[in-house]
């Protein structure tokens, strides 16, 4: 009897083990993250989601004012934004420009042998308008070289001021750097420029010889290659940013607004400041009145 | 007493059937040690990558199939295509000393924000390592990231498609039958149950012996053409149980042999007609391809297999016949596979095809769908046949 109980709990047992086996089964796991996603492009250090910048102006024929605003990418890729006004009003010519800036070239002297022994390196800045802004140049080079170098602005007038001589107060190991506020308040109004000049500092016409110390002559031909020049500019309480890093070739945009349909477009490099301006031109026979003018900045549809 | 327990192993034996499609469906059981290792950001940016790590235990320690999805979604939008990128890794490794692998995981975007990728996995160890990337334009917002993995075991397939074959069988005829849907009192000898008893030698020594005592007893019976075995042939399905078939093949013939209250069918390919277009279909050109192999000529068994696998178009093998039905069949993909480890050629899409097949198999019977439709969806009824070739190929 006790056989056959057991017989018949094995068989049932059996059948369920049976059939539960051949269930397919699946190892499951998952996990899950909230994050908040922020937009990829500042304008003027906020969200540029439904931010149109309006500007509102009286005006009378002939007018023209620009105004200062700035981009900054957050992402760690390219990112183009568009920028996009309206009204389209016949009369009135908006256009975008940057603020900075081209780093025209450098100049280099030689010595009656042909040895370099001197450079000029400049950059300009061009249609400022702010002026609040501080500058920070940041320079490496050999130390032969340093010691020489001073900083000059000009107001584009043609006369350099020096505005900061390092002299022998600089070894001229790593990176240097120098801050100065934009010294020349109230004659750089738009359209001037300002001119920056990395320069040994008795560098008169025809003289073939510089030196490193009293006794030492400048004329190793290497040591004249290492200069670095990186321009950074503080808006108001904002942080310094990288304008244009190291470039050589930094051609600033001037577009004027083509068709209040379309995107302007402007690509910016991962984690870049980007001022500009934008400007209103009113023509001489607009009507004399009170026109409100929106621009916005999106990012541009991903192609 | 007596009279009670017969009573409850009838009442328990009854349930079985009631329960039994609950019991048979999918199971699943937790990933042991998922965790993450690297979080995301609670903020992130648009237009930047971030990196996400986790790791798990490989639960068995032996091939299984990983399924690996992230969903992407947010509360008040709805995410598009293409405005997220994943790129992964998996590394893996056992107790040392064993072996450290990096596998590049492929995601593809099945819908918006839905990236899903696959891999088979070996080691106990393993380590997936994204990078999640957004367009600049993405839309600002609070986002979630829910990466879901599943693990299925290669054993797991055939133990439930062996199960199957089990429930095909009938004690009465001593054979499978060809679908427990469509044909139910149908035997073919030749496929279903040339290939049952192939797929059984390894995981029911005894069934495959009376599943192939019975064919060779019918194919005296029937004075069917046999094989040096006395097994029933087809000149075509044999060439998967070793045996030699000619080429060009002539178009097949099928058989009724006897038809009462079931059905014995065969069919071979003694057409009087040659298949001209025979290279056009890929489980013509496999066969050939394991024929030339048993013969000595990998050579020619090399350039045919290629032919076959070249028709893979991402989905499935899109052959003459999947072109003319619209939809693919599951058996070529087994049939494929099969091939492929019989000439030691790895199919660089063989983890795609195992999880096409895995996809395929029914939850309730283990049993593999037929067929299958370009967007996936399965295509006709679990059978023997399909079954059967799927389990060799996968053993």
């Amino acid at each position: 009897m006790q056989r056959k109980k057991m017989l018949i709990a094995g068989l049932a047992i059996a059948l369920l083990i049976g059939v539960a086996s051949a269930a397919l089964i699946s190892y499951f796991g998952q996990v899950k993250m909230t994050a908040t996603v922020k937009q990829a492009v500042l304008l003027d250090g906020k969200d540029i989601n439904n931010m149109p910048i309006l500007q509102t102006a009286t005006v009378s024929g002939g007018e023209s004012f620009c105004r200062y605003h700035w981009l900054q990418s957050q992402t760690s890729v390219p990112v183009t934004v568009g920028l996009y006004t309206w009204p389209d009003e016949a009369g009135i010519t908006v256009t975008y420009t940057t603020t900075i800036t081209e780093l025209v070239g450098a100049e280099h002297y030689y010595d009656d042998c042909q040895r370099l022994v001197g450079l000029n390196v400049w950059l300009t800045l061009s249609d400022l308008l702010a002026k609040d802004l501080q500058y920070t140049v940041n320079v490496i080079s050999n130390p032969k070289f340093a010691p020489n170098i001073n900083i000059f602005i000009t107001d584009g007038s043609g006369s350099y001021r020096v505005i900061h001589a390092w002299g022998k107060e600089w070894d001229g190991t790593g990176l240097k750097t120098v801050t100065f506020k934009q010294l020349l308040d109230g004659t750089m109004g738009y359209g001037a420029s300002i001119r920056y000049s990395l320069l040994p500092p008795d560098l008169p016409e025809g003289s073939p010889k510089y030196y490193y110390s009293e006794s030492e002559l400048i004329n190793d031909y290497g040591s004249w290659y290492a200069y670095f020049v990186e321009v950074r500019a503080q808006a108001g309480a904002s942080g310094g940013q990288v304008l244009r890093p190291t470039g050589f070739k930094a051609a600033g945009i001037t577009i004027e607004v083509p068709d209040s349909d379309t995107f302007t477009t402007v690509t910016l490099q991962p984690g870049e400041f980007l001022p500009f301006y934008i400007c209103y031109k009113f023509d001489l026979l607009i009507k004399t009145g009170t026109y409100d003018i929106y621009t916005t900045v999106k990012p541009a549809p991903a192609s | 007493m007596n009279r009670q327990f017969v009573l409850l192993a009838l009442g328990l034996i009854l349930t079985i059937p009631v329960f039994q499609p609950s019991i048979f469906s999918k199971q699943f059981k937790p990933l042991q040690g998922l965790h993450v290792v690297k979080s995301l950001p609670l903020n992130m940016v648009a237009g930047s990558t971030y990196e996400w790590e986790v790791s798990f235990v490989n639960p068995k320690s032996e091939s299984g199939l990983m399924n690996v999805t992230l969903e992407v979604a947010e509360k008040k939008t709805v995410v598009g295509f293409g405005e997220f990128h994943v790129e992964g890794i998996l590394e893996s490794y056992d107790n040392p000393p064993g072996e450290y692998h990096t596998l590049t995981l492929t995601f593809t975007e099945t819908g918006g924000g839905v990236f899903q990728s696959q891999a088979l996995i070996n080691e106990r160890f393993n380590i997936i390592k994204l990078e999640i990337s957004s367009v600049p334009n993405l839309m600002p917002g609070e986002y979630t990231f829910t990466l879901t993995i599943t693990v299925n075991y290669i054993s797991d397939m055939i133990k439930s498609a062996v199960e199957f074959l089990h429930n095909m069988y009938n004690e009465k005829i001593k054979l499978c039958a060809e679908s427990p849907e469509t044909a139910p009192n149908t035997y073919w000898l030749v496929s279903d149950n040339l290939w049952a008893y192939k797929a059984l030698e390894k995981h029911d020594q005894k069934l495959s012996n009376t599943i192939k005592s019975k064919l060779i007893e019918l194919a005296k019976t029937y004075k069917l053409p046999t094989d040096a075995k006395g097994l029933p042939i087809s000149y075509k399905h044999e060439a998967v149980i070793g045996d030699t078939v000619p080429t060009p093949f002539n178009v097949t013939v099928q058989y009724t042999l006897y038809s009462d209250n079931y059905a014995l069918k065969t069919e071979i390919a003694n057409g009087t007609a040659v298949m001209e277009d025979w290279q056009e279909y890929a489980d013509l050109l496999l066969y050939a391809a394991l024929s030339k192999h048993w013969e000595g000529k990998d050579d020619n068994a090399t350039a045919l297999f290629n032919k076959a696998k070249n028709m893979w178009d991402g989905v499935g093998i899109n052959d003459k016949a999947a072109k003319a039905d619209g939809h693919y069949a599951t058996y070529k993909l087994g049939l494929l596979l099969y091939t492929s480890k019989v000439l030691g050629i790895k199919l660089d899409f063989e983890t795609q095809l195992i999880a096409t097949i895995w996809k395929l198999q029914d939850e309730t019977t283990g049993g593999i769908i037929t067929g299958y439709k370009p967007d996936g969806t399965p295509f006709g009824n679990t059978n023997t046949e399909t079954t059967s070739i799927t389990i060799i190929a996968l053993t």
